[in-house]
């Protein structure tokens, strides 16, 4: 199904006349991925509503049942495309999540300390990152350690099991450590843009977004890079930290002056940047939000009439690109880039991977990602493409012995294609 | 009282069924029909007909109400409760059987519409009830509220599909009605007599319905009129022409409004009637029905109309079509929504009636429905806030329904009666007929414990 071309965009929530405009018909429970898996009510966006209407008329008080309801949201934003009364029950469920910001001289307990060391402190400094990246890969996957764990501790903590099988064969560079700031265009320039560098497509996925930079340069664009850009924001306002999230989209505004268009191929980071405008309300934040684009967004209509692939193609559509920005599979660049295209099912579905929530709820994200994989299965595509490391990392988890789909970013077959149109 | 419910309730049940927090209650507290809402002591989420009876064995032993529902999206305030158990069949929703050699499927009441249809599309075969809300409400609470649906013109409601019913009844006895058969003269038909029942008279767990097979091919005409009067008299000329088309959909101005600011489908705001016609059956007499609907509707007066046989089209239509109700909230917060089902001729005779209460009340009253079968949904838009406009909604039903009875109508064609419309159910049911009802109640029900306040005033 395609987007829904409602008029509205993402908006700040909050207003008590949204709570009201809840019609509670109960269209969004059907394309809820947290209500499939549990048919409650409780995880349901219209339960939610309704939760925080009756906390906005205090006829309930917090508790820990409701900060069950807020935190089993995925965050896919699916109900608000169906929503007909322009209700954003996801926003607003993300919005009642946030913990108060820290008072000044008032120790944290440390679990929260620990969580706002990493979102606030590491998500701000891709170096560490890249350390980090190196660190596994050389200590643990190279080394016999990963294998001798599995076979251990993982065993007894299914946790460490399931972020294991979640992680990927890291690359040896980042895509800062192995691209220079400015990558000229390839050819007459036809314009400047900016890339965001999303936290983990220059890490786990840099092969991407290397391709994502060759494509970019193909189709005639100078490339810059910021290099000291940090994270988008997107996970602290997920888990509740939304003073981390507003320094991160203040630092990162001022990275992308005049710049045609700010490219990202991580659809969690466009959705945030374009986000950007609404969180801070200043004058440079709007212009950053609207001049952001997907990277399959801004390549589809500048793409010459190229065929690539002899292999059948899916997509699955990213919720934060469909649902988050309201931006249409890019069904027709696909249509050209293969004789086989095949339509998935369901492809606006969440797959459940939904940034560390795969992590956080487990039983909801894998009944999401078993749906996601049947329908995969149904359409026999040899390669599954999408544009959002979260699904990329989530499709390849939900293969099973048997499936043999190639799984992978949009910019690696229009990378691909163009090189071929160029020799 | 409630301590002693929940203890019983957990000596027969398994833990994770029962909820009784405060945000449990709360959810299960309220279904579509907006301004009713309740609060339960406990909600109880059934996995199968065996959890429904100890359910209402507990139930009837301390005597406490139970408020069956399904996936709550009802218009009616069928499924809220005022108190007790609020018996969850959401959670039931397997689909047991496909028959394909009888034209049969048998389900759990909480198997979803859609669900159902998509089943047995997939092996060729056609469940016709197709109420807006197809894609999140039950089939248990489609029987229970004798849920229609648009193409009920040409292939009726929910009741002509039903064949077979198990029931749990009050106390735990199960009571199973019916069959795998089309024909049936052997007494008082008690499978029909659980339709439209909104859960009054017992818990259905297990429904048999009948299948068609599913007509190839569909088409649809979508009009513009600028007036209700040539919309009208163009369905009299389609039905005289003798073509029975599978839908007759019709909006007013209002609904357009509503509808072109949600979805901006480039319909004309000028408008007074937009008339969503569809025509099914094998691709070679869709085609030239559709043909002969379009010059029909263009010989009538229609100002723009435009043919649709691709599915996305379709889509785009029947989003539109199935969102009026719930974008109505964009003009005002909360809505008192009819369901008047009236002889089709009287059709333009009441829309005018609606119009002259609106204006007499100052209140906004869009009306749309299926003007094909004559059951229309005026909605009587308000905001709770402001209680001199709340106190006006009620006298200006009031006067409607009188209205839509006079014209030889009733007060609910496809909602049900639930706790919206009970208070004005004397209007439209004689007493005599009124007591039969509950005499019936009672034998199933002596001691009034399913879905008490509802029906009845």
């Amino acid at each position: 199904m395609a987007a829904a071309p409602l008029s509205e965009g993402p908006e700040t929530p909050a207003s008590y006349d949204e709570l009201l405009a809840c019609s509670r018909c109960g269209a969004c429970l059907p394309v809820c991925p947290s209500y499939s898996a549990t048919l409650s009510e409780l995880h349901s966006p219209r339960g939610r509503v309704q939760i925080l209407r009756a906390l906005a008329e205090s006829r309930i008080e917090r508790s820990p049942g409701i900060q069950a309801a807020l935190d089993s949201c995925l965050d896919c934003r699916a109900c608000e495309t169906t929503c007909s009364n322009g209700v954003h029950p996801g926003q607003l469920a993300l919005a009642e999540r946030a913990l108060p910001a820290p008072a000044p001289g008032v120790r944290l307990p440390l679990a929260r300390r620990i969580k706002r060391f990493v979102l606030g402190r590491v998500l701000a400094r891709p170096g560490w990152m890249e350390i980090g990246m190196a660190v596994t890969r050389i200590c643990y996957q190279e080394t016999g350690i990963q294998g001798l764990l599995r076979a251990t501790l993982f065993r007894r903590v299914p946790l460490l099991a399931r972020l294991d099988r979640y992680l990927p064969a890291l690359p040896t560079r980042s895509v800062r450590q192995s691209l220079p700031e400015v990558v000229p265009a390839v050819g007459e320039q036809r314009g400047v843009v900016g890339l965001f560098l999303g936290c983990a497509m220059n890490t786990l996925f840099a092969d991407s977004t290397r391709d994502t930079v060759r494509a970019l340069t193909l189709l005639g664009y100078k490339v810059v890079i910021p290099r000291n850009a940090v994270c988008c924001g997107a996970p602290q306002l997920a888990l509740g930290e939304r003073d981390l999230a507003l320094d991160m989209a203040r630092h990162n505004v001022g990275l992308f002056p005049n710049f045609d268009a700010v490219i990202t191929d991580c659809a969690a980071c466009g959705a945030e940047l374009k986000n950007y405008g609404h969180l801070l309300g200043t004058a440079d934040a709007i212009e950053l939000s609207a001049r952001t684009r997907d990277f399959a967004e801004f390549a589809a209509p500048r793409m010459p009439a190229v065929r690539l692939d002899h292999r059948s193609l899916t997509y699955h559509a990213p919720c934060h690109l469909t649902h988050g920005q309201r931006v249409a599979p890019p069904e027709k660049l696909l249509r050209r880039l293969t004789a086989d295209f095949r339509v998935l099912e369901e492809a606006d579905r969440c797959c459940g991977s939904a940034g560390v929530y795969f992590a956080q709820q487990p039983a909801i994200a894998d009944d999401a990602k078993e749906r996601k994989q049947k329908k995969i299965r149904a359409t026999g595509a040899e390669v599954v493409v999408s544009a959002n490391p979260g699904c990329l990392l989530q499709l390849a988890a939900a293969q099973e012995p048997g499936d043999h789909a190639e799984i992978t970013h949009i910019s690696r077959i229009v990378a691909r294609a163009l090189e071929g149109h160029r020799t | 009282m409630s301590a002693e419910l929940l203890s019983s309730l957990a000596s027969v049940l398994p833990a994770d069924r029962i909820a009784s927090d405060p945000e449990s209650l709360l959810v299960y507290g309220y279904d579509g029909a907006s301004g009713v809402t309740g609060r339960p002591d406990v909600v109880v989420s059934v996995q199968e007909e065996a959890e429904i009876v100890a359910t209402l064995r507990v139930a009837e032993s301390l005597r406490v109400p139970v408020f069956p529902r399904g996936a709550a999206t009802g218009l009616a305030g069928g499924s809220v409760p005022s108190c007790g158990i609020v018996l969850n069949l959401a959670p039931m929703c397997r689909i047991i059987e496909i028959d394909t050699a009888n034209l049969m499927a048998t389900v759990e009441p909480g198997v979803i519409n859609a669900d159902l249809q998509a089943a047995v599309e997939a092996v060729g075969l056609f469940y016709p009830p197709d109420p807006a809300s197809l894609k999140q409400s039950t089939i248990g609470g489609n029987v229970a509220t004798g849920a229609g649906g648009p193409r009920c013109l040409k292939y009726g409601t929910t009741r002509e599909y039903v064949r077979g019913i198990r029931a749990v009844l009050p106390g735990g006895q199960v009571v199973e009605d019916g069959g795998k058969y089309l024909k049936c003269a052997t007494g008082y038909n008690l499978s029909q007599l659980f339709v439209g029942s909104e859960g009054t008279l017992g818990a259905i767990s297990r429904i048999t319905l009948r299948l068609l097979p599913r007509p190839p091919a569909v088409g649809s005409v979508v009009a513009l009129f600028a007036s209700l009067d040539s919309a009208a008299a163009m369905v009299e000329r389609l039905l005289a022409d003798g073509i029975l088309p599978c839908v007759m959909e019709f909006m007013d101005r209002l609904c357009i409004e509503c509808v072109e600011k949600a979805y901006h489908l480039g319909l004309a705001p000028e408008a007074e009637a937009l008339v969503l016609i569809e025509a099914d059956g094998t691709p070679e007499a869709v085609e030239s029905e559709c043909r002969r609907i379009a010059q029909i509707c263009e010989e009538g007066g229609a100002f723009n109309v435009r043919r649709a046989s691709d599915a996305g089209t379709r889509a785009d239509l029947w989003r539109a079509r199935r969102a009026v109700s719930p974008s109505l909230s964009r003009l005002r917060p909360a809505r008192l929504g009819e369901d008047i089902s009236l002889p089709r001729a009287s059709i333009v005779s009441i829309v005018a009636e609606i119009r002259r209460i609106a204006a007499k009340h100052n209140l906004l009253i869009p009306v749309f429905g299926h003007i094909g079968d004559g059951n229309l949904h005026p909605n009587i838009l308000y905001d709770p806030r402001d209680p001199e406009e709340t106190r006006r909604v009620h006298i200006a039903a009031e006067e409607l329904i009188r209205a839509a009875v006079a014209a030889g109508g009733t007060l609910s064609g496809e909602h049900g009666i639930g706790i919206a419309k009970r208070d004005l159910l004397p209007l439209a049911l004689p007493e005599l007929n009124q007591s039969l009802c509950k005499q019936i109640k009672q034998v199933f029900d002596p001691h009034n414990l399913m879905n008490p306040g509802k029906i009845f005033p």
